[in-house]
This record gives structure tokens, C-alpha cells and sequence, in this order.
């Protein structure tokens, strides 16, 4: 999949040659996967706000592309939905000692979740919100940067065979957005040279369904190419099957592994639950590999690759350490009465890690 | 005139092993939905108090069934379909879509979601819309940061709309078809009744642990009339209210926008569709 | 190779099969040519080859079709992908990848070929498409016609022994595309690979078809040989229809050809230039000084000139010399950093878009994204609703050709449907300003007769016309000036018989047979004298 097309009309001019190495998919994805891992094991907003301002550096060191551009849009959105959910957060449910200001209230009964709307705002409640929108709006400049650099084709070839489909839907679906808001842009153009005085939001409701059906089109249109060159040809049975089976276990055994994690903290089960998960997914590639495709040339791993991966595998080790230490306030609560959370270089240099792709970038761009 | 719909003499053997399995990975994944929902109803004791807290310890282990399960679904399906890429773009497409809608809210939490996600599992059947349903829910979980212990539930309740979509599509799908304004209104009928179904079911994994009001509440041991009664009060006092919106919400959407939708999605169904003479 | 018998094709809700009862065979090393109006069903034709009719496009499907020994009723066509390589009209929704090497790679790698045989097939099918240089780059820096020439190489390496083409130079503009027939011309030749292509550019390729399979509409099809089928075809290129009209036996493909019987022509009084410009009239455009620039490109530089009403101006010039822009920039689309446009004394910069729309039509280069209703008709009903003018809807179907097409949905319909149904939209409010960019491209010669007399009639009706096209023919059909933009500047502004005969690249068929001021066959034979 590629999103070529919508992509073209914006930089069209001037094709500059191609830079000799792009970064491995593969370490792309370890930088991904380490980076959401390392700021879902924290909740102090001191790591949280320097994995943002990580995340955004390495961002902006690959908006560039034209990519980076298409996705441009959404990170902002993202950004946006980010910032306005500290406010929503604070309104729907304020509770704890520190009351910083006192709003209009509306209750509802105490056995329907006893949620208030407005009533005492509290820095208890205002640090949780900033904390859990600071943590959103890094995995979207994270998935911003990531997108923008990333091959999709060859993020799709990573699967294995039994599962290049569900990585196929799962890059229609990650293309789709920026190909669906191009396209919208195309109809738009053509109301407004038909007349249409709607602009802005007004226009949005006449604008869906031509977009959908512009979105379905294209994609299947693609569908159709992919089918005429023999994409899912041949019986991928056997070791296939079996591959797709423990690739699927793995994932489940590593999701429940994250969101045990995620919902009651570090604990020694889940940890083995995601390890033993990411072991089966492994066990599914390794098994998927030898069936049926093969690669032109498989993706390069260059130290700078290794680099990245091991900088992220790192981190994520560096936050799980000085989470289950308890050492530098990792899983800080705001909770019951809001204190400064403590700070321990440990946490700083586990997140300056997830750095490692803009010095890449860095370091290939004064080397050209 | 001898009609063989999506099957290939070539895909038929395997085909036919598949078009079992889907079916049975269709009824696991309603199962564990089921077992979910229900088991609290049959402890004898119950600890009472913050339902997050409680069943929070379940939720990863739930949503890791769930999605074991949903994507076996989905490979299976896949494989049913004879591998197709067709079947995997339109999906993404479709998901992506219901996701996205559920983003933007109309007045009062209406969205364009069930609306869309209704339309899409009357098209494409009960397996495509269950994944239909819990694949754009789980999507838009990011976007709206829904992530909670009750997000399994929701997935299993949205993915219930889409398979019952289906069902209405396969049942009366034939019958309608042709018959745009009774199409129409059966559908927002449809879309009129889970508008209030859904919040009344996914209220249903957290009410066995509410302990407040005994008249609306549970108690364990309960029989099956007094617990709906019990429940019928607590819904009505609860959500109701909110849910009304959903429901109008619904039928408008349905009603406004249903016919160019349901053509739309229609055309890219038959497309597909061969028929041998 | 071929071979193809009582084959019926309709698709789901339509009232009458696209293909029936169709049998004809294809031998090995072929080149065929699949002719017939837009909407024929050319497209589908081809589909059935490859079976991706009835695998992935559903309907009711009835005969059969063997290609190289396999039938498609049972082979997928990814099964059959080894054997017949497909490539589309539209070059952006074909590819997969993101690299050149990684889109010649993918059909290999999904077939699970051994790497070393696969660098070697890339190598051979790299020098033979002349890609070599672009080997590295992404894809989205190709140009349209390079990217064509990237999928035909993708399906290359699967090593085909039958190539289907489906218009593959609807998108593309007249060098790209010429360059793009050639090589197809040269696969068939040296490779012997079968080749069946639909294609309405006959004059580029006509000359190097074995047999044409010409499908009149109401689903046959016929098959013959080229010179057969080209003394009777009401589809044929211009120096076929000059050879037709003089008498020449056999008729002449090419201009080559032409040329020994030209030579005996006794001399013939060249048409007088006509100049549409009048003094005492109002211009309808007047732009003065214009500059417009992209981020940091400067796309139009310095360009004055005026439309009169009543006159058909064509816009040429290389891809990327302006032409999109200006009619962009006349259309309100694109702001100018200097410079003044008027259309009928209103400045351009003062109105929005959605103001101009009354008196200003801009039909795109793309037609699908013009079009967002759910029916033909809906889509004209859309521009009297939101132009507030009045008029038929009928009429405007009329005009185009498209009674029978006006249920339907314009995505079902082919390129050249679309592409009329754009234009019916857009010009059904009467505007006085029509503005066309590229509006030829997917067209056959019937369609661009029809549009040219449809523009003509709005001439007279004292509409001014704007065309930026690279189809010479088209613009010495029916254009009375010819602007050439080099780099965003006008390079030469005259009257279409001195612009066209005085231009190495820029010259018809016709004129390059008789040289003088002959533009089109009309010109030599008299008006009505064309079919």
C-alpha cells in the first residue's frame, strides 16, 4: 500500500534522489513498541514530559517526507484531542484534599459511578489529566514519527505469510485516513467549483459519503491489482496455519501481559505474559518465514538499526527496573494529596534513549 | 440455473472446512462474551463496592480472549472468502470508517457509529459485522481514550450489533431488498432498539456489583423475574435517559442517511457476488 | 494462447450483459488491439482473460475462457498470475510498494522465488523497460508515464506469457504515452510475448496490431485483421480516415505509409486561417502580469493574455509549464501572488470559488473526483441546484451522449463515461467561461468529435472556451488559437494553422502527411466528410 498518489499532488515538483539506507522496519517498530511500552510503565510527568518532548523531536526530524506530511494533519489532531481532554477530565470527576478553584456543579447519583460534572476542581485531578494527556499525546507524535518514516510495504512484509493479511487490513486501515482526507479535499474542490457555498464544517456532512465511496474505490481498486499479481496465491496451508494459530495465542497472551500491566501495575505475571507472548509471535515469524515467500533482499540490519532497537529494548528495561524499585517515583499517583513527584536520572536516561532515531537521522544527514 | 455464490470448483474442499469453523469461532467468541457478562450472577457471595476495582483483575484476561479469539475469526473468514484481498480492503475500509464516526458527537452522545456499524453488518453478515463492531470500537478506544476495565464489554456489545445486523440482513435482507421505505424503517427499527440495548447490556458489567438501593439492585440468588425487574428499575433510572438520545440519534441517521449508505456498501457486496450459469 | 468461447458476462443489476455469447482465439506472439466506444466493455473483456471476471467482479458469468492451457472458471487469478500480467488504466492504483525494486519484486516474493533468480530477473526487466535509473526511487517521485512503464515492469517479472493492457495511456500525457507504445510495440516483437490491449490512441499503435477485436456495444465482439477492420471502423485515427476519404487501396496506417500516395496528390488550395479574434469585441479573460508560485516553485510567471467569446483557445506547452495552474488561477482555486485576472470584467481575486462557479467552469483533469453523486442525473441536477440557473437535465444528457447512462452510479461507468459526465456536469449551468484541462485523455475519436461540436455550439452560443491539452489533434480539430506556456511563461501566442505547422513536436497526423496548412482530415475532405 502506498499512499503515492494522494501524496504526489503535494510534492510534485522536483524529485530528489533517493537516500542511500532508510532505517529497518524492523527497528522502527522495536523503537515504536519500546517507546508506547516505556510511557505506559510510567505515570510521573517529569519522564512523561520528556518522552513528549523525545517524541516530538524525533518527529520533527522525519516530518519532512511527504509522508510525514500527509500524516501531518493527524498528529495535530491527535495534539488537540490530547489537550482538550485535561479539561473534560478535571470537569467530569474532581475528587482529593487540594481544591484549586470551585465551579457551578452537577451531580449524579451516587450509585450511577457518583460522578460530579464541574463542582471543586483539584490538583489532584488536574495532575491526573495532565499526566494521562501527556502520556496520549506522546504515543501520537510516537505513531506520528512512525508513520511518517516508515515503509508500509515493508512493515507489511515483516508479517508472515499466515498473517500477511491481518497485516495487509492493518495497513489499508493505518493509509486509508490520510488517503480518505486527500480525497475529501479533491471533493471539496469540485462543490466549490460546482457552487457549493458550504465551507469548513458545514461542508463536512456532503463531504462523507463521497469520501467513503472514494475510500472504498481506491482500496479495492488496489485489492483488485494485488489479486491480478498473485498476492495470497498458491496453499499457504500447514505451517501456515500453524503459524497464523500461535502468532494470534502470542499476541493474546502478550495483550493480557500489557493491559494487566497497564490497569494494576508491574507485576512478575504479567511481565512473564508479555516476554512468553512476544516468544510465540517470534516462534510464529520464525515458522512464517520459511513458508512460501521469499525476499529480494532481506532488509538490511546496519548498526545504526541495532542501535535504535537495542536503545529501545533498553529503555523499557531502565523503566521496568526503576518501576519495580520503586526508586524515582515511576508509577507516581497524584493521589491521595498531590505532592512534586521525585525524579531519578535513571528514568531521564531511559527515555533519552528513545532519542536514538534523530541522531540517526542526524548522523546520516552530516555524513551525505 | 445452477448458482454457486463465492465458491470456486478449485477453493471448495478447503472452503468447506472453513465454512464450518468460522461459524464455530463466531459462537467461542459469543461464549466467552456470555461468560463474562453473566458468571457474576451465578457466585453466591459477592463483594460489593467499586465495580472498576473488581472486575478490573478480569478485564486484560477478558480482552485477551476476545482477541485471540476475533482475529482466529478473522483468519478463518479470510480463508472461507478463498483469501482475498478484496475481503481485507473492504474490511479495513469499513472499520476505519465506523471508528471514525464514532469520534465526532451529535448532540447529546449520539454518534454516527451504531448507524454505520448497523448499516455495514446488514450488507456483509453477522462474522464481518461482529468484526465489523469490536475491530471499530477497539480502534476508536485510542481516539477517544476509552480504555478501561469496561472496554471488553464494550467490544463484545458492539460486535453483538454487528452480528445482529447481519442476522437481520440474512433474514430479511431478501424480502426487503427492493422495498426502499419498509428497508428502511425495519432497519431504524433495528437501530432504534439496540440504541437503548446496548447501554442496557454494557451497564450489565458493573450492576451485580453496585450496592446501593436495594429495589435496583442485585442480590445473589436472585430469581430471573425479580433480577430483570430489578434491573429494568435501575436501567430507567440510569441510563435511559441518555440512551433515548442514542436511540433517536439512530433512527434519524438511519432514516436521513440509511439509503445512500446501505446502496453504497450494497454495490460493493454484489459486486463480489458471481453467479455460474 | 487464447482461447475463448460462448462467453457471457453481465454485471450484478444491469439490464443487459456486457459480453455475449463471444467466442473468438488468440495466437501466440499476437498483438490485438481491443477497439470500441467508451462503455463497450473493453475494460471487462480483458478482465475475463485473467479471470479477475468472474473471481473478483461479480455477476452472471456463463462460457469459457482458456489461456495457456489453464481455464480461468478454475484458476484464481493469482493462480493464474505466472501466466497473464495485467496492467490498468490508472497507473497510481496498481502499485503496492514503495520502491521501484520492492513493486518488481512483489509478484516474484509472493510466488516464492529463489532471491538470485529474481535479481536477475529484475536486472533484464529494468534495462528492458529503460528504468535502471529510477531503480532506488519511491514511487511517489515517478511521473504518470513513469510509473506505468514501473507496473508494466512489475508484471514483467512474473515472466507472462500474455500481456492484457487496459488503455494504459488514458492517463498519460502524448510523449509519455508514446514512449509507453513503443516499448509495448518492442516486448511483442523481441520477447514474442502476446499482447492484448485496449487503446483508443490508434494512431500510435495501428500500425503494429495483427488483428483488432472491435467491440460495437451491444456485447459482440468482432474479430478481423488491422487493415480489415480499419477500412470500415468508425474508430480510426486521422490518417486512415484522409486515406478513406481520397480512396486510397490499401488504406494507409500510418503516416509512413501515407506518404507514397500524398506524394501523387495533386495540389490542393490550403485552407484560409481562420483568427477568431475580433477587435471590436469585449475579451471574456483578460489576465494581466500573472504570477503564481507553489511553496518555492514559481509555476506561472509573468503571463498576459485575453480569451474572446466566441473563440476556442488551446493551452500547450510541456507537463509542469503552467497550464494546470492558469486554469486554476482563472478558476479561483489558486491565489495570485501578482498580477490581475478578469473574467467578463469580475476580478478573479475578489471572488471565492463557489461565486465564480455561475459563469466560470473548471473541468479537471481528474473526472472521479469531480463527481460525487449517486447518479448521472443527480450529478446535473447538482449544478443547476447549486448555480441556481435553470435548465434540462435532459438536455444536458442529451448533449453527451448519455440518455441510456442516466441511472446509473458514475462509478460503475468506464474512464470515457466519467469523463463525459464531468463535462455534462459541470457545463450544464451555461457558463460563459469554460475551462477544460486535458479533456481528452481515455477518449475515443467518436467522444472527442461529439465534444468537439458540443464546444463549437457553445462558442456560437458567445461562451469562451480555454483548453489545455497535449492532444494535437484535438486542438487542430477544433482550436482558433493555440497559447504555448514554456516554464510558466507564454512562449508563442497565434492563430492555430501557424503555431501547428510551424512545430517540430506540436503537428497532426495530417499535417505531417501533406505538410501546409492541413491541419485534420476535414480540412482536406470537407466538413461531414469524417466518417
Amino acid at each position: 500500500m502506498t499512499i503515492a498518489g494522494e501524496v504526489r499532488s503535494a510534492s510534485q515538483i522536483g524529485a530528489p534522489p533517493e537516500a542511500g539506507h532508510r532505517l529497518h522496519p524492523g527497528a522502527w517498530l522495536a523503537w515504536l513498541s519500546g517507546g508506547c511500552a516505556a510511557v505506559f510503565l510510567t505515570s510521573n510527568p517529569l519522564y512523561l514530559s520528556l518522552a513528549f518532548l523525545v517524541g516530538t523531536g524525533v518527529y520533527l526530524s522525519v516530518r519532512e517526507s511527504p509522508k510525514g506530511r500527509a500524516f501531518g494533519a493527524f498528529v495535530l489532531i491527535g495534539l488537540v484531542f490530547a489537550v482538550i481532554s485535561i479539561p473534560f477530565n478535571v470537569l467530569t470527576g474532581s475528587s482529593g484534599p487540594s481544591v484549586i478553584a470551585t465551579m457551578p456543579e452537577l451531580s449524579f447519583p451516587s450509585w450511577f459511578g457518583g460522578f460530579t460534572l464541574g463542582g471543586d476542581i483539584t490538583g489532584e485531578s488536574l495532575m491526573t489529566a495532565t499526566n494521562r494527556a501527556l502520556g496520549i499525546a506522546t504515543l501520537v507524535v510516537f505513531a506520528g514519527a512512525f508513520n511518517a518514516s516508515i515503509d508500509h510495504f515493508r512493515l507489511m512484509r515483516l508479517a508472515p505469510r499466515a498473517l500477511s493479511q491481518l497485516m495487509l487490513t492493518l495497513t489499508v486501515a493505518i493509509v486509508v485516513l490520510p488517503q480518505a482526507v486527500a480525497h475529501a479535499r479533491s471533493v471539496a474542490e469540485a462543490q466549490r467549483l460546482r457552487g457549493k457555498p458550504a465551507r469548513g464544517l458545514r461542508a463536512l456532512p456532503g463531504l462523507l459519503l463521497p469520501t467513503l465511496h472514494g475510500a472504498l474505490e481506491r482500496s479495492v481498486q488496489r485489492a483488485e491489482s494485488m489479486d491480478a499479481r498473485g498476492f495470497g496465491g498458491g496453499d499457504g496451508a500447514g505451517g501456515g496455519a500453524f503459524a497464523g494459530v500461535v502468532g494470534v495465542l502470542g499476541l493474546g497472551v502478550a495483550t493480557w501481559g500489557a493491559f494487566a500491566h497497564y490497569w494494576y501495575g508491574a507485576g512478575l505475571l504479567p511481565t512473564l505474559a508479555i516476554a512468553g507472548g512476544v516468544v510465540l509471535v517470534g516462534i510464529a515469524l520464525l515458522r512464517g518465514a520459511g513458508v512460501e515467500t521469499t525476499r529480494l533482499r532481506a532488509d538490511r540490519w546496519a548498526p545504526l538499526d541495532a542501535f535504535i532497537a537495542i536503545a529501545a529494548v533498553l529503555a523499557v528495561v531502565l523503566m521496568l527496573a526503576l518501576r519495580m524499585n520503586g526508586a524515582g517515583d515511576a508509577g507516581y499517583l497524584a493521589y491521595p494529596e498531590v505532592v512534586a513527584p521525585a525524579f531519578h536520572p535513571v528514568g531521564a536516561i531511559a527515555m533519552l534513549l528513545l532519542l536514538a532515531p534523530a541522531l540517526a537521522s542526524g548522523a546520516r544527514g552530516t555524513r551525505s | 440455473m445452477a448458482s454457486a455464490v463465492m465458491a470456486t470448483p478449485a477453493a471448495r474442499p478447503r472452503a468447506r472446512g472453513a465454512a464450518l469453523l468460522s461459524p464455530l469461532l463466531l459462537a467461542a467468541v459469543c461464549g466467552v462474551g456470555l461468560v463474562a457478562y453473566l458468571y457474576p450472577f451465578f457466585l453466591a457471595d459477592i463483594d460489593r463496592g467499586s465495580p472498576g476495582v473488581v472486575r478490573a483483575g478480569e478485564a486484560p484476561l477478558i480482552f485477551a480472549a476476545l482477541l485471540s479469539l476475533a482475529l482466529l475469526l478473522f483468519l478463518a473468514e479470510l480463508t472461507r472468502q478463498g483469501m482475498n484481498a478484496k475481503i481485507v480492503a473492504l474490511l479495513a475500509v469499513v472499520t476505519v470508517a465506523a471508528a471514525a464516526l464514532r469520534i465526532p458527537t451529535l448532540p447529546a452522545g449520539a454518534t454516527g457509529f451504531f448507524f454505520f456499524l448497523i448499516v455495514a453488518g446488514y450488507v456483509f453478515g453477522p462474522r464481518l459485522g461482529f468484526l465489523v463492531g469490536s475491530g471499530a470500537l477497539f480502534v476508536s478506544a485510542f481516539a477517544v481514550g476509552g480504555f478501561g476495565p469496561w472496554l471488553p464489554f464494550q467490544l463484545f456489545a458492539a460486535g453483538w450489533v454487528g452480528m445482529t445486523a447481519g442476522w437481520l440482513g440474512v433474514l430479511a435482507g431478501p424480502r426487503l431488498r427492493g422495498r426502499g421505505r419498509t428497508e428502511l424503517v425495519v432497519i431504524a427499527v433495528f437501530a432504534g432498539v439496540w440504541g437503548m440495548l446496548f447501554g442496557a447490556i454494557t451497564n450489565l458489567w458493573f450492576w451485580p456489583y453496585v450496592a446501593q438501593g436495594d429495589s435496583i439492585s442485585w442480590q445473589p440468588g436472585m430469581g430471573l423475574g425479580e433480577a430483570i425487574q430489578h434491573y429494568w428499575s435501575f436501567y430507567i433510572l440510569t441510563s435511559a435517559g441518555w440512551d433515548v438520545w442514542r436511540t433517536i440519534g439512530n433512527v434519524a441517521l438511519v432514516l436521513l442517511a440509511g439509503r445512500p449508505v446501505l446502496d453504497l456498501l450494497t454495490r460493493y457486496r454484489d459486486r463480489f457476488q458471481i453467479r455460474f450459469e | 494462447m487464447i482461447a475463448v468461447e460462448g462467453l457471457s458476462f453481465s454485471y450484478p443489476q444491469a439490464e443487459r450483459p456486457v459480453l455475449q455469447e463471444v467466442s473468438f482465439n488468440i495466437e501466440p506472439g499476437e498483438l490485438v488491439l481491443v477497439i470500441g466506444p467508451s462503455g463497450s466493455g473493453k475494460s471487462t473483456l480483458l478482465r475475463c482473460l485473467n479471470g479477475l471476471v468472474p473471481h473478483f467482479h461479480g455477476g452472471t458469468y456463463a462460457g469459457s475462457v482458456v489461456v495457456d492451457g489453464q481455464s480461468t472458471r478454475e484458476h484464481q487469478p493469482r493462480d493464474l498470475a505466472g501466466r497473464v500480467g495485467m496492467v490498468f488504466q490508472d497507473p497510481e492504483s496498481q502499485i503496492v510498494a514503495e520502491t521501484v525494486e520492492d513493486e518488481l519484486a512483489f509478484g516474484m516474493e509472493t510466488a516464492g522465488m529463489a532471491p538470485a533468480a529474481m535479481r536477475k530477473r529484475i536486472e533484464e526487466v529494468l534495462d528492458l523497460m529503460r528504468l535502471a535509473p529510477f531503480r532506488n526511487r519511491r514511487l511517489e517521485t515517478l511521473s504518470g508515464g513513469e510509473l506505468q512503464r514501473v507496473a508494466i515492469a512489475a508484471v514483467l517479472t512474473m515472466q507472462p506469457r500474455v500481456l492484457l493492457l487496459d488503455e494504459p495511456t488514458s492517463q498519460l500525457d502524448p510523449q509519455a504515452a508514446e514512449e509507453l507504445l513503443t516499448t509495448v510495440q518492442r516486448l511483442n516483437d523481441d520477447l514474442g510475448l502476446t499482447v492484448v490491449m485496449a487503446e483508443h490512441r490508434l494512431e500510435r499503435v495501428v500500425q503494429y496490431a495483427d488483428r483488432v477485436l472491435y467491440l460495437p456495444g451491444d456485447g459482440s465482439v468482432v474479430s478481423s485483421g488491422v487493415r480489415e477492420a480499419m477500412e470500415t471502423s468508425p474508430l480510426a485515427p486521422p490518417v486512415v480516415r484522409l486515406g478513406r476519404g481520397l480512396g486510397w487501396s490499401p488504406v494507409p496506417l500510418s503516416v509512413r505509409e501515407g506518404r507514397k500516395f500524398a506524394a501523387n496528390l495533386p495540389a490542393r488550395e490550403a485552407p484560409h486561417s481562420t483568427n477568431g479574434r475580433s477587435a471590436d469585441r469585449q475579451p471574456a479573460i483578460t489576465t494581466r502580469d500573472l504570477h503564481v508560485s507553489y511553496e518555492n516553485t514559481r509555476a506561472l510567471c509573468g503571463v498576459s493574455f485575453e480569451a474572446y467569446p466566441g473563440e476556442i483557445l488551446a493551452l500547450m506547452g510541456r507537463n509542469g509549464a503552467g497550464k494546470t495552474t492558469l486554469l486554476r488561477a482563472l478558476a479561483g482555486l489558486v491565489r495570485a501572488d501578482s498580477g490581475s485576472a478578469h473574467v467578463f470584467g469580475m476580478d478573479v481575486a475578489t471572488l471565492e470559488t463557489e461565486e465564480l462557479a455561475r459563469d466560470v467552469a473548471l473541468v479537471s483533469q481528474e473526472p472521479s473526483a469531480v463527481l460525487y453523486r449517486q447518479t448521472v442525473e443527480d450529478e446535473i441536477a447538482e449544478t443547476f441546484a447549486s448555480t441556481g440557473r435553470s435548465g434540462s437535465v435532459e438536455e444536458a444528457l442529451r448533449e453527451w451522449g448519455l440518455e441510456e447512462l442516466r441511472r446509473a452510479n458514475p462509478a460503475d461507468l468506464s474512464a470515457g463515461e466519467r469523463q463525459r459526465t464531468a463535462l455534462a456536469a459541470m457545463l450544464a449551468g451555461r457558463p460563459r467561461v469554460v475551462l477544460l484541462d486535458e479533456p481528452t485523455r481515455g477518449m475515443d475519436y467518436e467522444t472527442k468529435e461529439q465534444l468537439v461540436n458540443n464546444l463549437r455550439r457553445r462558442c456560437e452560443d458567445g461562451c469562451a472556451v480555454v483548453i489545455a491539452s497535449h492532444d494535437v489533434e484535438l486542438v487542430g480539430r477544433c482550436a482558433d488559437r493555440v497559447l504555448l506556456l514554456s516554464e510558466g511563461e507564454v512562449a508563442v501566442e497565434g492563430p492555430v494553422r501557424e503555431v501547428l505547422t510551424e512545430s517540430l513536436t506540436f503537428s497532426t497526423q495530417v499535417s505531417k502527411l501533406l505538410g501546409g496548412q492541413f491541419l485534420t482530415p476535414e480540412d482536406v475532405l470537407g466538413e461531414g466528410a469524417s466518417m
